[in-house]
């Protein structure tokens, strides 16, 4: 089942509540419920692009199979099998795979990780070992795997959840997913409703009752806060005829009654007060803040509100504390902070400290170009933060630091640039029409992250080669789609001999993909590489 | 990061397989290549493969088979079918339990021997030279595998006493599981080729105690508990590598007696267990293997091996280096329970930069380095993952990338790969019992001379295919009178 919905619907609230995360309901019959949902699902997994990690498809597969292997005994000895053939007894029982050992090899990763390719690792560790339990039992209890946030998945690039998931599409109905989404074309292009998918738009006036009461239950819970109360007195409404416009406003998003109700007018009547949607509440919000924007230049907004937000919209998970004055320099952030500071949320990590927009969705808000207005034209967003140019910053401010601050050194670099700049470069090239551009930024990319020194860096600063294989992976990403034959087998043929397994894997596949496009070079490599 | 063209050739072969059968062209120009390390890497990357993906294996040697002619090695075609041979051979010794590598197995050389080269009618070109090929392919390697040079001086054998070579003889046929070790002469007898400073008597010593404790584990652990308080160390040492049989359906009651019999060896036979007397231990450290391969395939955790690591660690370095070293053969066959195993030894990598080259983690971390190199030319991509996530510095890293070792791979595919066959053969096939394995202990025991030896087997190895017509198949059948 596929469910979507628009941004602020409560997909990943839902999700996290269905799985024992969150507030507990208040009743123990409530609560009863609750814990028979929390226990019908077999494995969860929670994708979201503010944790960059979590839309990794190899972490994705690791987890589904330690839990559905820490579940099913029967899948702890069909993923040994299928994931280390040979290497046990394959007629060991389950009840002896389920002992010590197995726990230990599949707490720590090692039978699953083998594969270093992230479809391999799906392939071995997921797909053939739940077929196998099918097979072997096709009448045995449901399987049920929640995975919530299937679109930001697709901002890995190739081979991502979504991908893999694809692959699942032919198990038999003892295994169901259960997956969410916003409403992403390209989501529901890979999952068209068929008998085997089933297509739910959550947000759709279908669902408009259960939606308004889950609205109503929300507004009653907080309608006793003094800001709250001051408003419904100052509009001379009853009490429930005061919810009912609130929830009519809504159309059934909690994330933009939560918006009101946290930033809620002194007075006015609800229809006037309260703009209607969220993209119109962020707007209202804004306009609020910097009343000039739209009507003519409006340095407030262009000279710190807009850099900050913008920066916070496209960094990962979050902005430092002490890079983000080196990204927009130290003069705008105090003042943008206190102004926006709102739509802001601090987060003690890492780093040091960091900040990050409030909810995804203002970001997305921030990065549309035209949003949808009442009469449903779309218009000019007048807060629009041009997500190319934000990366951009980013980078341009690494790569100037490298050059007239650090003295060519990467040690000099903060964790962050070191963590993230080939990302903020890929995203940059993904967002760059220009084809020219395209390549130059493509080439950059690709020696960035072969830099031995940069890697060196990495290694040290952030103690383990995990950023450094991702940059590997986004640069040989760029590199197939827009690099020549004789540049891929240049760049294959580094990786190809590093000593991190997940490198040499993406060098295969790099070579392998050129194959499909030109099956002699791609051979010749393969030659090269055994002489 | 380094500049090791082992990682570039493992990337090679794992970009081939993403090709699917397009990459089998890669395998297909290597097998008539002269370049022995790419060779080799391939041939041990294609087992592992095979564990996963049997059909881009077995449709490979099927392309191969095309290709391959009894030519000499100079030749490309001989190459390839030398190629062809080793991969077929390895997998078959290693699994020979497997049906459809069985099946596979003998579709595809009697497509070879009588499709391809029509062996099996009288005019075939190829039957002149055939016999050099057996004793090449076959004999040969069957000799080298009995009467291993690096262990052993080879000629003891040829050599050999009128009453060892008697001795010898008459214990071959107790390579059949339905002889009985009932006699205190057989006991005797077992127990002077166990100690015999000659190879072979100590590998058919060894071969007849697995035989039998495969057939009959109860009552081989009774003989061997009477045998033992009178067993020299190095007797003690063979009864022990006897168990070293892959094969996956051995009995689970083998833990028991193995952990008691490894432990014995530790404990009152440690210049032995140190390898301090030489022996086959100094050069094949196969010592801890039996009991790795019980603790494996039953799939708990390695207790012994974790006690005696712990008290090394504690108080005896060497003790812990060693048993880290007799991990790796173990680390072939279940890399994953010897990570496990050797886990809690991760420290020794971080805390080992003070330069004592005597200190204990000193040694630790050397031992450490030697077995999981070892282990890599097998399980590249999972020893590379362990040390990624025991975050392993990389100065060690690079140690282990550039210590390319796979002695003990091959020696575990092929010697012990043989033995194992032999125990499964003489278990389960009366035919190849008789006409191979029995053939192979009395042609070597009658020999006084290699060629001796290569001439009796290979006119053995002759019959029982013009025997059975070049048709593998019916070597597998079971005489009704048996």
């Amino acid at each position: 089942m596929l469910l979507l919905a628009e941004p602020g619907w409560g997909k990943s609230s839902l999700c996290a509540w269905m799985i024992g995360q969150g507030r507990q309901p208040a009743t123990l019959a409530e609560q009863g419920r609750r814990a028979q949902i929390m226990n019908a699902w077999s494995a969860s997994y929670l994708c979201s692009t503010t944790s960059g990690s979590t839309i990794n498809p190899t972490t994705f597969s690791r987890s589904i199979a330690e839990q559905l292997a820490s579940r099913f005994a029967d899948f702890a000895a069909a993923l040994v099998r299928r994931a280390a053939p040979g290497q046990y007894n394959a007629s060991i029982t389950a009840n002896e795979i389920s002992g010590q050992a197995i726990g230990i090899n599949i707490a720590t990763q090692q039978i699953i990780v083998e594969a270093a390719n992230a479809r391999d690792v799906y392939e071995h560790a997921v797909r053939l070992p739940l077929v196998d339990v099918v097979a072997a039992r096709p009448a045995g209890g449901r399987i049920f795997i929640l995975v919530d946030g299937i679109d930001d998945a697709l901002l890995f690039g190739r081979n991502n959840i979504v991908d893999l998931l694809l692959a699942s599409g032919d198990f038999p109905d003892r295994v169901r997913f259960f997956l969410t989404s916003r409403r992403e074309d390209r989501v529901r292009l890979a999952f068209p409703p068929s008998e085997h998918v089933r297509v739910v738009f959550v947000s759709d006036d279908t669902w408009r009752d259960e939606n308004d009461k889950d609205v109503s239950a929300y507004i009653e819970w907080r309608a006793n806060e003094p800001e709250i109360q001051a408003w419904l007195a100052s509009t001379g409404l009853e009490r429930a005829a005061f919810v009912k416009q609130l929830v009519d406003h809504a159309a059934g998003n909690l994330l933009f009654i939560r918006f009101v109700l946290d930033n809620p007018p002194r007075a006015g009547a609800v229809g006037v007060a309260v703009p209607t949607g969220l993209q119109a509440a962020y707007d209202g919000f804004l306009a609020r803040i910097f009343p000039g924007v739209g009507a003519g230049p409006d340095p407030t907004w262009t000279d710190t509100g807009k850099p900050v937000l913008g920066a916070l919209t496209v960094a990962v998970p979050a902005a430092p504390d002490d890079a983000l004055p080196q990204w927009l320099g130290p003069s705008r952030i105090d003042q943008a902070l206190q102004t926006v500071g709102q739509l802001t949320e601090w987060i003690n990590d890492a780093d040091g400290g960091s900040r990050r927009l409030y909810h995804r969705s203002l970001g997305d808000f921030l990065s549309t170009q035209r949003v949808q207005s009442t009469d449903k034209e779309p218009l000019g967003n007048r807060f629009f933060v041009d997500p190319r140019m934000q990366h951009k910053t980013i980078t341009d401010y690494y790569f100037a630091a490298i050059k007239d601050q650090w003295d060519n050194d990467w040690h000099e670099c903060d964790r962050y640039g070191l963590r993230q700049l080939v990302p903020h470069m890929y995203a940059l090239h993904a967002l760059t029409t220009v084809k020219s551009e395209r390549v130059g930024v493509a080439e950059r990319i690709c020696d960035l992250a072969l830099n031995e020194k940069f890697q060196e860096a990495q290694r040290e600063k952030l103690g383990d080669g995990t950023a450094t294989i991702e940059a590997i992976r986004l640069a040989l990403d760029v590199c197939v789609e827009t690099g020549d034959a004789a540049s891929i087998r240049r760049r294959a043929h580094r990786v190809a001999e590093s000593w991190e397994p997940q490198m040499r894997a993406f060098a295969a596949q790099a070579i392998a993909d050129l194959h499909t496009r030109d099956p002699k070079a791609a051979l010749d490599e393969l030659k090269a590489l055994l002489s | 990061m380094t500049l090791i063209s082992q990682e570039g050739r493992r990337t090679a072969f794992r970009a081939a397989y993403l090709m699917g059968e397009r990459g089998r062209e890669l395998f297909m120009w290597l097998s008539g290549e002269d370049r022995p390390a790419a060779r080799r890497d391939a041939l041990q990357s294609l087992y592992l493969h095979w564990l996963r993906d049997r059909q881009f294996v077995f449709g490979l040697m099927d392309a191969l088979a095309d290709d391959a002619m009894p030519l000499p090695p100079r030749w490309r075609r001989g190459r390839v079918l030398r190629f062809l041979a080793y991969l077929s051979i390895t997998i078959y010794v290693n699994h020979p339990e497997d049906a459809e590598v069985v099946k596979r197995t003998t579709t595809l050389w009697n497509h070879i021997l009588r499709e391809r080269w029509r062996l099996h009618q009288l005019l075939s070109v190829f039957r002149a030279s055939i016999f050099d090929h057996l004793k090449a392919i076959v004999a040969l390697r069957t000799l080298q595998t009995l009467n291993i040079e690096e262990l052993a001086d080879p000629e003891l054998i040829f050599r050999q006493q009128p009453e060892e070579r008697a001795r010898f003889l008459r214990m071959v046929p107790l390579v059949d599981p339905a002889t009985r070790i009932d006699s205190q002469h057989e006991r005797e007898d077992l127990k002077t080729l166990l100690e015999s400073a000659i190879l072979p008597h100590r590998i058919l010593g060894a071969l007849i105690i697995a035989i039998h404790a495969v057939d009959d584990p109860t009552k081989t652990a009774k003989m061997l508990g009477e045998l033992r308080p009178v067993l020299t160390s190095q007797g003690l040492l063979w009864a022990t590598i006897a168990y070293a049989v892959p094969l996956p359906d051995t009995p689970e009651a083998w833990v028991a007696q193995l952990e008691s019999m490894t432990n014995e060896l530790v404990d009152r036979h440690r210049a032995t267990f140190m390898a301090e007397e030489g022996g086959i231990l100094e050069r094949f450290d196969i010592a801890l293997l039996p009991l790795g391969l019980a603790y494996g395939k039953r799939g708990n955790g390695m207790r012994l091996f974790e006690t005696l690591l712990e008290r090394g660690r504690r108080d005896d370095p060497a003790l812990a280096a060693r048993i880290i070293r007799g991990l790796a053969p173990v680390g072939v066959y279940f890399p994953y329970a010897v990570f496990e195993t050797l886990r809690v030894c991760a420290d020794a990598f971080r805390d080992n930069g003070s330069g004592k080259a005597e200190s204990g983690k000193a040694r630790i971390a050397d031992a450490l380095v030697d077995t999981l190199s070892a282990m890599r030319a097998l399980h590249f991509d999972a020893v590379d993952l362990f040390l990624q996530e025991i975050r392993a510095p990389d100065a060690i890293r690079t140690k282990i990338s550039r210590q390319e070792s796979s002695q003990v791979v091959s020696r575990c595919a092929l010697w012990l790969g043989y033995y194992n066959n032999a125990v499964h053969e003489s278990v389960n096939y009366p035919i190849m019992r008789d006409g191979l394995v029995i053939a192979a202990f009395e042609a070597l025991g009658n020999a006084h001379s290699p060629t001796d030896f290569t001439h009796a087997y290979t006119a053995s190895v002759l019959k029982l295919l013009k025997d059975t017509d070049f048709e593998l198949t019916r070597w597998m059948e079971r005489p009704a009178h048996r």
